[in-house]
C-alpha cells in the first residue's frame, strides 16, 4: 500500500518542493523527486507481480466522495512506462543550458505535476479521481507546451487546452449521467445491469467520446500535430509517449472493468475502423512532414490508431488482443521517447528542425542515429524488439477472432512506418557537411538507452506479459 | 550448460560480441579492430569444424531460450544448416580479410566492420534457426544490419540503393511475418525437424497451401526471385565486400536456405508433394534462371553483370529443391556452397579490377589479364565454374541437377541448364576472353586514390582461396565432407523422411 501510494506522492511532494525552491536547488530537489518516483515504480511493479493479483486501496477524500486506487497489471505498467519516460526526461532537462526550458522556473513544478497526473491517472479507480486528473494533465500538458513562449507554440498550446477542455466537459457529463443512474462513481461498484442498459450505453458513448478526442483519435486528431511538434524537446517525449496513452488506458477501464456488458460489436468495430484509418492517416502526413519533429508528431497519430484495434479484439474474446494491445500502449513509449530525444540533436541550429538538416547526421550523432535507428525497428515491429511482440500478439488475436482484416492493416501499418522513418534514416546517411565534428553527447546516451530498453523488452518480454495478466479481463499467453 | 548446447551459442556470440566491440571501440584504433575482427573469424571457422565433425557422429546441438510464451529461440544444428554455417564461416574469414585491405583509409571503418559483424551474426543465427520464429528474428536483423554497408558511400546512388533493399526487404519480411503467425495460429508453435503438419494436412490443406506461398514469397524477395529482384541491381552501389558478402552467403543465400528449410525441414518433401507445391516452385526457379541470364547478357557494368547472374545462380538452389528427386536436391544443396565460393571469388575480383585499375565495365577489361594476372587468373576459374565447365564446383552441381531432373521425370529441366549454360557462356567468355587476349589500353582512373596502386596480400589472398576451392571442389567432388558429399547425405536422409 505503501508504494502505491508513494508513486503518486513522490512527484507530487517534489511538485510542491521546487515550486518554492530556484536555481540548482530547484534542479536537484526536481531530479530527486523524479528518481525517487521511477524507484516507487518498480517496487509497486514489484509488489504486484509477486503478488499475481491487483493491489487496491481505498478511502474517503476530506470531502466525502469514495477514493478509490487499484494497481493492476495495466496501471502498473503504464506507471513503468510514465516513469521511464518521466526521470529521462526529468535528465534531458537537467542537461540543458541556460536558456533552454529546464532553466525556466515553472518547468520542474509543471513537469513533476504531469507526472503525478499520470500516475493518479493510471491507477485511479473512480470516475471522479479519472475526470481530476484528465483535467490536471491537461492543465499542465498545455501549459508545458507553452513554456518557450514562442508564439507559434502559444498558438498550439491553446488549441490544445480548448480541445482538451470541451473533451473534459463531454467526459464530465457522461460522469454526471453514470452518477444519475447508479449512484456512485467506483468502478468497481457500478451495478451491473448498468451496462446492459440504454442509459448505461449513452453514458458509456459520452464518456467515450469526450476520451477518443483526447487520445486523440482520427478524426479529432486536429490538435496533436502542432503541439507536439512545436512543445519543448524536454517536453516533447513524455507528451508523445505517455499522455496520449493516458485516456486510452481510461477508456480500457470503462470499457472492459467498468461496464463490461455496455460495449457492442459495431462500436467496437468502429474504434477499429477509425484506428485503422488513424494508421493510414497519420502515416501519409508523416510520409510529407517537412519538418522532423512534425514528422514524428504524425506518426504518434498513426501509431495511437493501432491501439483501437484492440476494443473489437478483446471483445471477440482474444486474450492476446488485450497483451497485443495494452503492450503496444506500454512498448511503444520507450523508442517514441527516444525518436524524440534523437531528433534534438540530429537537427544542429537552434529553432529550425527542418528535415533537410539532418543530412549527414550520422558522421555527426553516430550514437543518436544509432538510436533513432534502433528505435525505428521497434516502432516498425521487427524483432527482437517490443514493437514486434506486440504486434505478433495483435496479429495472432485477429487471426484467433477470424477477424483477418486486420492482419492486413497491421502489415501495411509496419511498412509506411519503416517508409517514413527512413526518410530520416537516408538523410542522416547520406552527405552532410564535413566540417561538423564527432560528437558523443549526453543526450545521444539517453536516447540510446531508452532504445535499449526497447530492445531488452523485446528479448525479455516474459515478465511484462506476466504482469499484464493481472487483473486483465481475459487470460492472456503470460498466464501458463 | 552442456558442451552441445554451448557450441550454437558460441557460434554465433563469436561474431556478435566483435559486433558490440567493434562499435564501442573509436574510429582509430585500427590496430584493435582488425584484431578483434580476425580473432572472431577465426575462431567462428574452428567452431563450426568442431560442429562438422561432431553432427557426422550423430550429435545434436541444440540451445535454447524462452522468447515468448510457447515459443523459445531455438538454436540448433542438424544436417542441412551444417552447410550453411561451415559457409557462412569460412567465407565471412576470407571477406574480413578482404574488406580490411579494400576499405584500409576510409571514412566510417567502425561503423562499417560493427554492422559487418552482426550481419554474419544474423547469417549464422539464420542458419542455426530452430524454428520459425527464430528464423524470422535473423532475417529481420539480417535486413537491418544490411542497410548501414549498403548506403556505407553515403552518395545520392547508394542512399536510392538503400531505400530500395530496405523497401524491398521490409516487405518481405512482412509477408514472411503473416505466413508464420497464420500458421502459429493454426498449428500452434511449430518447430523446424517436428512433425506437425502432417495431421493438419486433411483438412486444412488449402491453407496449409496459401502459408507455404505466403512464406516462400516473403524468402523469395532476398533469394532474388524474378519477380522481386529488383533491389538486386540497386544495392550493388555497396562497396566490394558488401556485394561479396550479400551475394555469396548472407542475404540472397539467406532466402534460398529459408526456401530449402520450409520445404524440406518444415512442410517436409512428402507433404509439399502431395499438396502439389514442389513443381510450381521449379517451375519459378527455372524462369528465373532463365530471365537473370539474359538480363546479365545485356549489362556492361562488371558488377550489375554479376549481381543479375546471382538472380540466375541462386536459383538454381531452388530448383534442386523443387525436383523430387535425391540427385537433383543433391545437386541443389551444394550449389549452396558452389555458388557461394564462384560469386564470392567474382566480387573479390571486381573489387580488386576497380579498385586497382578503375576497371568497372566490362567493356573496360581489354588487356587486364596482364595488369593483374592473379587477379584475372581466379576471375577466370570462377567465371568457368558458373557456366558449368568441368572440372570446377559449378559442373558438379548442373551436372547433378541433370541428372536429377531426369529422375524425377521432368525432363524439360535439363533444357533450362542448357540454355543457361549458354548464356552463362556468352556473358562470361567475352569477358575473360577481353582480359586475357585483347590488346590493353592505357591505364585507366582508379576508383580510390589518384594513382594507381598494387594491390595488397589482403586484397589477392582471399580470392586466390576462394578459387582455388572452386578447383578442388570440382576435383574432390566424391571425396568423403566435400560440399557435394554431404550433401547427397542430407538428400538422401532428407527425402527418405
Amino acid at each position: 500500500m505503501t508504494s502505491l501510494l508513494a508513486v503518486v506522492a513522490a512527484p507530487a511532494a517534489g511538485a510542491a518542493a521546487t515550486a518554492l525552491v530556484r536555481g540548482r536547488g530547484q534542479r536537484g530537489l526536481g531530479l530527486a523527486a523524479g528518481v525517487a518516483t521511477a524507484v516507487a515504480a518498480v517496487m509497486l511493479a514489484w509488489r504486484v507481480g509477486a503478488a499475481g493479483e491487483p493491489l487496491t486501496v481505498r478511502g474517503t477524500t476530506p470531502l466525502g466522495t469514495d477514493l478509490v486506487a487499484t494497481a493492476d497489471g495495466l496501471a502498473v505498467a503504464m506507471v513503468l512506462a510514465a516513469s521511464a519516460v518521466g526521470l529521462v526526461g526529468a535528465l534531458f532537462a537537467a542537461l540543458e543550458s541556460e536558456d533552454r526550458p529546464g532553466a525556466s522556473p515553472a518547468y520542474w513544478p509543471l513537469w513533476l505535476l504531469l507526472w503525478t497526473a499520470l500516475h493518479a491517472l493510471f491507477l485511479a479507480g473512480d470516475l471522479f479521481g479519472l475526470y481530476l486528473m484528465l483535467e490536471l494533465l491537461s492543465i499542465t500538458g498545455a501549459a508545458l507546451v507553452s513554456l518557450k513562449g514562442e508564439p507559434r507554440a502559444l498558438v498550439a498550446s491553446a488549441r490544445y487546452y480548448y480541445a482538451e477542455l470541451v473533451a473534459s466537459l463531454t467526459f464530465l457529463l457522461g460522469l454526471a449521467l453514470v452518477w444519475g443512474q447508479a449512484g456512485t462513481l467506483v468502478l468497481d461498484a457500478l451495478p451491473a445491469e448498468l451496462g446492459d442498459s440504454g442509459a448505461g450505453r449513452l453514458a458509456l458513448g459520452v464518456l467515450t467520446a469526450g476520451l477518443l478526442l483526447k487520445v486523440p483519435l482520427v478524426p479529432l486528431h486536429f490538435w496533436l500535430p502542432p503541439a507536439h511538434w512545436l512543445a519543448p524537446s524536454a517536453v516533447s517525449p513524455i507528451l508523445s509517449a505517455v499522455v496520449v496513452k493516458s485516456a486510452f488506458t481510461v477508456l480500457l477501464r470503462l470499457w472492459f472493468v467498468a461496464l463490461p456488458a455496455a460495449p457492442t460489436a459495431q462500436a467496437a468495430l468502429l474504434l477499429g475502423v477509425l484506428g485503422a484509418a488513424a494508421v493510414v492517416w497519420g502515416s501519409l502526413n508523416a510520409l510529407r512532414a517537412p519538418h522532423l519533429k512534425l514528422l514524428i508528431a504524425h506518426s504518434t497519430v498513426a501509431q495511437l490508431g493501432l491501439l483501437f484495434l484492440l476494443p473489437p479484439l478483446v471483445l471477440a474474446g482474444a486474450g492476446q488482443g488485450w497483451t497485443g494491445g495494452v503492450l503496444q500502449a506500454v512498448g511503444h513509449a520507450l523508442p517514441k521517447a527516444a525518436l524524440l530525444l534523437a531528433a534534438v540533436v540530429l537537427t544542429p541550429g537552434r529553432g529550425s528542425d527542418d528535415l533537410a538538416a539532418t543530412a549527414g547526421a550520422a558522421a555527426r550523432r553516430p550514437v543518436a542515429v544509432f538510436a533513432f535507428g534502433l528505435a525505428a525497428v521497434s516502432l516498425v515491429g521487427l524483432p527482437p524488439t517490443v514493437g514486434f511482440v506486440a504486434k505478433w500478439y495483435l496479429l495472432l488475436a485477429s487471426l484467433e477472432t477470424g477477424q483477418w482484416w486486420w492482419v492486413p492493416l497491421i502489415v501495411v501499418g509496419s511498412l509506411l512506418t519503416a517508409a517514413y522513418l527512413m526518410r530520416v534514416l537516408s538523410r542522416a546517411l547520406g552527405p552532410g557537411d564535413p566540417a561538423q565534428p564527432r560528437t558523443v553527447g549526453p543526450v545521444d546516451l539517453l536516447a540510446l538507452v531508452l532504445a535499449l530498453g526497447a530492445l531488452a523488452l523485446g528479448l525479455w518480454p516474459g515478465p511484462l506479459l506476466e504482469l499484464l495478466e493481472v487483473g486483465a479481463p481475459l487470460p492472456g499467453p503470460g498466464g501458463g | 550448460m552442456t558442451a552441445t548446447a554451448a557450441l550454437p551459442l558460441a557460434l554465433l556470440l563469436t561474431s556478435l560480441v566483435p559486433a558490440l566491440v567493434i562499435f564501442a571501440l573509436p574510429e582509430e584504433r585500427e590496430g584493435t579492430r582488425t584484431t578483434v575482427n580476425m580473432v572472431g573469424a577465426i575462431a567462428k571457422v574452428v567452431l563450426s569444424g568442431m560442429l562438422v565433425v561432431g553432427v557426422l557422429e550423430g550429435q545434436v546441438y541444440e540451445w535454447r531460450m524462452p522468447l515468448l510464451p510457447g515459443a523459445d529461440l531455438i538454436l540448433r544444428v542438424d544436417s542441412i544448416p551444417l552447410l550453411f554455417v561451415s559457409l557462412s564461416a569460412v567465407l565471412w574469414l576470407t571477406t574480413t580479410v578482404y574488406a580490411i585491405g579494400y576499405l584500409e583509409g576510409d571514412a566510417h571503418r567502425s561503423r562499417f566492420f560493427g554492422f559487418f559483424s552482426l550481419c554474419v551474426t544474423a547469417t549464422i543465427g539464420i542458419a542455426l534457426a530452430g524454428n520459425l520464429l527464430t528464423f524470422l528474428l535473423f532475417y529481420e536483423l539480417l535486413t537491418v544490419a544490411t542497410y548501414p554497408l549498403v548506403v556505407h558511400r553515403g552518395d545520392a546512388a547508394a542512399i536510392a540503393g538503400g531505400r530500395s533493399y530496405l523497401l524491398y526487404a521490409v516487405t518481405g519480411g512482412a509477408v514472411l511475418l503473416a505466413g508464420i503467425v497464420w500458421l502459429h495460429a493454426l498449428a500452434g508453435p511449430v518447430a523446424f525437424l517436428e512433425p506437425g503438419l502432417d495431421d493438419l494436412a486433411l483438412g486444412q490443406g488449402p491453407a496449409l497451401t496459401a502459408i507455404f506461398a505466403l512464406l516462400i514469397a516473403g524468402l523469395a524477395v532476398k533469394a532474388a526471385v524474378v519477380p522481386l529482384h529488383g533491389w538486386l541491381p540497386q544495392a550493388m552501389v555497396a562497396p566490394a565486400p558488401v556485394s561479396a558478402l550479400l551475394h555469396a552467403v548472407a542475404v540472397v543465400k539467406a532466402g534460398a536456405y529459408g526456401i530449402v528449410r520450409i520445404t524440406y525441414d518444415l512442410y517436409g518433401q512428402a507433404l509439399a508433394t502431395s499438396l502439389g507445391l514442389l513443381t510450381p516452385l521449379a517451375v519459378l526457379a527455372a524462369i528465373t534462371i532463365v530471365y537473370g541470364s539474359l538480363r546479365a547478357l545485356a549489362e556492361d557494368d562488371l558488377k550489375k553483370r554479376l549481381a543479375f547472374s546471382t538472380v540466375s545462380q541462386l536459383s538454381y538452389i531452388i530448383l534442386g529443391v523443387g525436383l523430387a528427386s535425391v540427385t537433383g536436391a543433391t545437386g541443389g544443396l551444394a550449389h549452396l556452397v558452389h555458388q557461394g565460393i564462384q560469386k564470392v571469388t567474382l566480387f573479390y575480383c571486381a573489387g580488386n579490377f576497380a579498385k586497382a585499375i578503375g576497371v568497372k565495365r566490362v567493356s573496360e577489361m581489354d588487356g587486364v589479364g596482364r595488369r593483374l594476372p592473379v587477379t584475372t587468373a581466379t576471375f577466370t576459374v570462377a567465371a568457368l565454374g558458373m557456366i558449368g565447365i568441368p572440372p570446377t564446383a559449378g559442373f558438379v552441381t548442373k551436372w547433378h541437377l541433370g541428372l536429377g531432373s531426369l529422375d524425377a521425370g521432368q525432363g524439360w529441366v535439363l533444357a533450362v541448364l542448357v540454355a543457361s549454360s549458354l548464356l552463362n557462356a556468352a556473358y562470361f567468355l567475352p569477358a575473360i576472353a577481353r582480359a586475357w587476349f585483347a590488346p590493353g589500353e592505357a591505364p585507366r582512373q582508379p576508383e580510390l586514390g589518384a594513382e594507381r596502386r598494387a594491390l595488397s596480400w589482403w586484397l589477392l589472398a582471399p580470392p586466390v582461396a576462394t578459387a582455388a576451392s572452386v578447383l578442388v571442389f570440382g576435383l574432390l567432388a566424391g571425396m568423403p565432407l566435400s560440399p557435394l558429399s554431404l550433401a547427397a547425405l542430407i538428400a538422401e536422409e532428407v527425402l527418405a523422411r
